[in-house]
């Protein structure tokens, strides 16, 4: 068995790469001067028709570069200095981040300029300088996105530590929900092409959700840290991935993905070749930009820059009625693209140019097959008389078969899966190169056993962290000891969702008061199937006849039970003290049977008993957290005074001056330490917030369907109303 | 007060008879609310005192002096409030160049002519009727005026004038020992925690503790007392939070609308540097309220501090129709038209001053050049001097000087002209126009250099005053 060489694809791209890159040139350039955040560029049409480049500055400023402002800047005390006339800056004093535009006020087409900082949400009208609305958001602000969704016309969507806010234009919240992580990312987008916007967030929990108006729609979970998505036409989307890897989704099919060793910044899709359709252009953290093909990937342009991109935007910035493609460096440097007009008549050049490449490589990997054929044919011929040679050749026999299993095995001190790869003969495993997302540190494990351990058999144990279903590439060098080369197996493997439970052997008697109940009209078969289907076990399970299916399982990663009790009235129990796989439990089986709507009764205690202790913290924490703002404003006020007194004092009495000084350094002692206590309380604050979400958000996936949304806003309802009872109930049963 | 309304029914079912006796021996607490009713607060409180020596739990009496120590010290502090560019050290302005129009310190100017356009003080500010509070501050950046030694901030100011006038009351030891009270049990009662609120922030000028005041009343009465947000917003804009205020006050005006939730909402936005997002608010409160003065006339500062001249004579021509004696309205309305080229009718404005009962230097000083400007010269000279005697103040009595050297001019008495400018600059050196004046009538007798050196001192002086730099630049032509 031989598995052809890697053909030579990426050395042809990178000929027709150097060719498009003389083709594309910056048609304006030009510097700010300003040191922009990385992520926080925007552009906005504050007047309606001019686009202005809008940044946050690393001092903590929003700078808006508006080149189109009318030259009537003299009035008043104002100075635009000749170096940055067309630069005007906002200031914050907060944190900033995030920055968002979009036309918010009904009835009017300025752009609003929304900024988030780590405590406020400030939605802003520059042309007008007037506020539009201002609103603490105790959860923070991590990413906001401005859309239609569900009937609302334009809501403003705020992510925070723990849970998205909808705000309409007037700052009033409509709309909430739980997210079980820090939110990086949000999107509007038609997800199913249902013609309405979804709500697609990432989190830090690596997951990706996608919500439309019953709740969530469906689920990615990505190996690392999603930290940008951007919605493309033809309903995808594209993510980044704090390891480098970049990607687009179409629905639920990742089309491609690609690794850098760098980071992602900014994606954006804009048509820069001239072929029609958008590319997407990607700013990476060492200045390189590239246009990638939406749907392959494949690189077509590339360019960089003389620092770390911060972003990259769309606008009409030359008036000439077209909009074209802006960069921003993180040293201010300014760059805009437009679509080359002399590509668009190279694209019959460009598809001969593709034929060709397919071509080239199609005859390379025919001429590489046939070489390997001669030579086995050489070696076939040999083979009564050399048997030595045979071994030392690589060659092995053509009858040779990998085989693969995969069980629990919880005899082990640290319990485990294990996967058992073995050949049918003499030949021995060289290597196994084991590729599969988010088990290992980074991608791949390799298991190369020392020379002298050699076996036709190898076991690897894999721990799986999460309860996800995995799918595992493995290369198996298969080969004899002495042997230079060896033959490379190539199998794929899917690990089922729950395979980090085993089966217990001793059937016993179920119960406990850690519990979720729910009913399902479905015969106890299918649900066998669909047992059979995610966990490893090592016979299948068949119900034939009885009351019920009683079913005992022990987690492998730290033991505990997982009971899960199926009568034939449909009513099903899963006695389990982890809320999350309960959860995950529910929500697998009403894929499997494609049940729209369940509802469920659970019972937590200790959740609940946990849900009422962070409910009184949090209520301390911010009374706390009042008083420590008066502080530091009294201390403020004191402050002005002193230096007052010290200015006086400097001119009428220099003696005293040293006296006030050291009264003001006192005081800035105390607000440094003001400061830290501050801190420790916000800090508590988010913590206990985060928890509470991330409770709510369990049990609201202890459901399923428009259930789900209504669950979780009674929730917010209580929490407002500070009524912790409530809120059990409603975690209990669905319902107050 | 649940006491007094007992004495009183007591006395009223009391024999008539006995009457005499009781006045001889009235019952103190009831003379006491009769003293604060009738205003003579220092009465009262000795009477209170009184009361409280012999029963110092007395929570009538205790009440009754605090309201009267807050009665006597009390001042409008919507009137009063500091302007919002007095703070340094935050930047509670959000845009630092917006968009001429939209911020008092991009106003547009109007092209400015001799007579047509109204000049700028000398701040930069476009001229107003009367002397607020912030007419005569510079819009320009802090770290400029940290430079002097006058005070710096809105904050530290107020509160050592409310802080003296607290000393002022007591003679022997505070009245009230805030760090002692238990203000959590003072929230639980409304009948005491308002006063007490309005004694710790007017009489005490402790803007903390009323504020934790406010914190824990508005807790207790579970965040729907209107009143209390908007003392809260008080505070919190006296101490410079201003975001919190603006809060508080949204809050307050989604439970009740008043006229000073309104006025006090737009403050914060004129604090933060957002004229027109306060003039939405006026407008707003405008339709609930409609021709209230109050609002009309936050609404025509707002404007004349934005250089819309149409606007702000148009709000204050409706205060002048629902309020005949409102004096700035009457001045404003004399200025606009004194600068409109109609100084007759701003005569008629002035003398309706005067009417009224303001007796000032500013007015007889306006009333001259209004005079003088409509041709009625016998008046002009008389005018002036009575200016003159009332204008105590320097800057006032420069400002006099430089005006009657107008009217050396108009007589075409150059001499006089000189010795006016050089008596006005003796009261105020800094006086840039009177330099400028001077310079143009040394160019005209024919020493050049000396004028060259006025005008240089008079643009040092005040950089942005165009005169000065189209004189020099006619100068160095020459």
């Amino acid at each position: 068995m031989f598995v052809s060489i890697p053909q030579n694809k990426p050395r042809i791209i990178l000929i027709f790469v150097a060719k498009m890159d003389r083709v594309v040139r910056p048609v304006f350039t030009l510097e700010l001067n300003y040191k922009i955040i990385p992520g926080l560029v925007t552009v906005g049409k504050y007047d309606g028709t001019h686009p202005c480049i809008t940044a946050a500055t690393t001092t903590d400023k929003v700078l808006i570069h508006s080149p189109h402002r009318r030259s009537n800047a003299t009035a008043g005390r104002v100075h635009w200095s000749e170096s940055n006339k067309e630069i005007a800056t906002l200031n914050v004093n907060q944190t900033i981040t995030c920055l968002t535009v979009g036309v918010l006020l009904p009835d009017e087409d300025k752009d609003v300029l929304i900024i988030g900082t780590s405590s406020h949400v400030l939605a802003y009208q520059v042309h007008d300088n007037k506020d539009v609305f201002y609103r603490e958001c105790a959860d923070g602000v991590k990413s906001i996105a401005v859309g239609s969704f569900k009937d609302l016309k334009t809501v403003v969507m705020v992510g925070g530590n723990s849970s998205v806010h909808g705000y309409d234009h007037e700052g009033n919240e409509i709309f909430w929900t739980a997210v079980g992580d820090i939110v990086t990312s949000i999107i509007f987008m038609d997800y199913n092409k249902d013609g309405l916007n979804e709500l697609v967030v990432s989190s830090e929990d690596f997951n990706i959700r996608i919500f439309d108006k019953n709740g969530l729609l469906s689920e990615h979970v990505e190996t690392e840290v999603v930290t940008n998505l951007v919605a493309l036409p033809d309903n995808r989307f594209t993510y980044s991935i704090s390891n480098g890897t970049i990607g687009v989704y179409e629905q639920e099919t990742r089309l491609w993905r690609v690794k850098s060793k760098h980071f992602a910044i900014s994606i954006h899709y804009y048509d820069l070749l001239g072929q029609g359709a958008p590319q997407l252009i990607t700013g990476w953290s060492n200045g390189k930009i590239d246009c990638r093909s939406i749907k392959t990937g494949e690189v077509l342009f590339k360019d960089s820059m003389n620092c770390g991109l911060s972003g990259i935007v769309e606008g009409d910035y030359r008036s000439i009625g077209k909009t074209d493609l802006i960069c921003v460096s993180s040293e201010g440097e300014v760059r805009g693209y437009t679509t080359t007009k002399s590509l668009t008549n190279s694209e019959e050049s460009g598809a001969d140019q593709n034929t060709i490449r397919e071509l080239l490589a199609h005859k390379q990997a025919l001429l590489m097959e046939l070489r390997h054929y001669d030579t086995n044919a050489k070696f076939n011929e040999n083979l009564f008389y050399e048997p030595e040679s045979f071994e030392n050749g690589g060659v092995i026999p053509a009858s040779t078969r990998l085989e693969i299993s995969v069980s629990t095995n919880d005899a082990d001190p640290k319990p485990h899966v294990e996967l058992y790869l073995c050949t049918n003969n003499s030949t021995i495993i060289r290597a196994a190169i084991i590729f599969a997302e988010g088990i290992f540190n980074g991608e791949t494990h390799v298991v190369h056993p020392p020379l002298s351990q050699l076996k036709s058999q190898i076991l690897v144990p894999l721990f799986l962290p999460k309860d996800s279903p995995v799918d595992i590439h493995i290369k198996v060098l298969v080969g004899y000891p002495n042997s230079s080369q060896f033959h490379v197996f190539e199998v794929t493997r899917q690990l089922p969702r729950f395979s980090m439970y085993t089966l217990k052997d001793k059937v016993r008697k179920t119960s406990g008061d850690n519990y979720v109940q729910f009913k399902v009209n479905e015969r106890l078969q299918r649900i066998g199937l669909w047992i059979n289907q995610n966990f490893l076990l090592s016979n299948e399970i068949e119900f034939d006849s009885g009351v019920n299916l009683c079913l005992n399982f022990k987690c492998l990663r730290d033991n505990d039970d997982m009971d899960m009790v199926m009568e034939t009235t449909g009513k099903i129990t899963i006695y389990t003290s982890n809320v999350s796989l309960a959860a995950d439990l529910v929500q697998s089986l009403a894929a499997y049977l494609n049940i729209t709507s369940l509802d469920s009764k659970s019972s937590f205690p200790q959740e609940e008993q946990k849900l009422k202790e962070l409910l009184i913290k949090l209520n301390d924490v911010q009374e706390t957290k009042l008083r420590l703002e008066t502080d530091v404003a009294d201390r403020m006020s004191q402050i002005r005074a002193l230096i007052i007194q010290a200015e006086d004092s400097r001119i009428n009495d220099i003696n005293s001056l040293p006296h006030h000084y050291n009264e003001l350094m006192a005081i800035n002692e105390e607000l440094i330490g003001g400061y830290n206590i501050r801190l420790k309380n916000y800090n508590e604050k988010v913590d206990t917030m985060k928890t509470i979400n991330t409770i709510i958000q369990k049990a609201s996936r202890l459901r399923v369907g428009p259930k789900t949304s209504n669950m979780i806003n009674l929730c917010r309802t209580c929490i407002n109303n500070n009524n912790v009872e409530g809120l059990i109930q409603v975690i209990r049963n669905g319902e107050i | 007060m649940v006491t007094t309304t007992k004495t009183i029914a007591e006395l009223n079912s009391s024999p008539a008879l006995l009457v005499i006796l009781v006045i001889f021996t009235m019952d103190p607490l009831y003379l006491a609310l009769s003293l604060f009713r009738r205003r003579r607060y220092d009465k009262c409180v000795e009477v209170c005192t009184g009361i409280l020596d012999k029963q110092p739990l007395d929570q009538a009496a205790w009440c009754l002096k605090m309201r009267a120590l807050t009665q006597k010290v009390y001042v409008d502090d919507l009137e009063n409030e500091e302007v919002p560019e007095l703070d340094f050290l935050d930047d509670n302005v959000l845009a630092t160049a917006p968009r001429p129009g939209t911020s008092m310190k991009t106003a547009v100017v109007p092209p400015t002519g001799a007579l047509s356009a109204r000049p700028r003080t000398s701040t930069g500010r476009p001229m107003s009727g009367v002397a607020r509070l912030g007419t005569h501050v510079r819009p320009e950046s802090a770290l400029d005026r940290a430079r002097t030694a006058r005070p710096l901030t809105g904050t530290a100011s107020r509160t050592v004038r409310l802080g003296t006038a607290a000393m002022l009351a007591q003679k022997d030891g505070p009245f009230i020992q805030v760090s002692r009270l238990n203000l959590a049990k003072y929230a639980d009662d409304p009948c005491l925690s308002k006063p007490l609120f309005e004694y710790l922030f007017f009489c005490d000028g402790d803007t903390r503790a009323a504020m934790e005041l406010a914190v824990q009343a508005t807790q207790r009465s579970r965040f729907d007392d209107w009143w209390w947000k908007v003392q809260l917003a008080r505070c919190y804009s006296a101490m410079n939070l201003i975001r919190e205020a603006e809060q508080q006050l949204r809050s307050a005006v989604k439970q009740h609308y008043n006229v000073e939730t309104f006025v006090r909402l737009a403050r914060v936005y004129s604090r933060v540097d957002q004229p027109l997002s306060a003039i939405d608010i006026c407008k707003s409160g405008l339709e609930i309220f409609p021709k209230d003065v109050t609002i009309m006339t936050e609404l025509g500062r707002l404007y004349e501090g934005l250089n819309d001249t149409n606007n702000s004579v148009k709000y204050h021509r409706n205060i002048l129709i629902e309020d005949a004696i409102n004096i700035e309205a009457v001045a404003s309305l004399g200025m606009h038209h004194f600068y409109n080229n109609q100084p007759e009718l701003a005569l008629k404005y002035y003398r309706r001053a005067l009417s009224i009962g303001a007796h000032s230097g500013e007015l007889y000083n306006n009333l001259g050049l209004c005079c003088l400007f409509s041709q009625q010269f016998d008046f002009v000279l008389p005018y002036f001097q009575r200016a003159l005697e009332l204008a105590t103040e320097a800057s006032a009595k420069a400002e006099v000087w430089y005006n009657l050297s107008h009217v050396a001019l108009a007589a075409g008495d150059v001499q006089l002209a000189v010795q006016c400018l050089n008596l006005c600059l003796s009261s105020d050196a800094a006086h840039a126009p009177a330099f400028n004046n001077l310079a143009v009538l040394y160019h005209k007798m024919g020493k050049s250099s000396l004028a060259k050196a006025y005008l240089n001192t008079a643009k040092s002086l005040e950089p942005e005053l165009g005169e000065v730099q189209g004189n020099l630049e006619y100068l160095q032509k020459l």
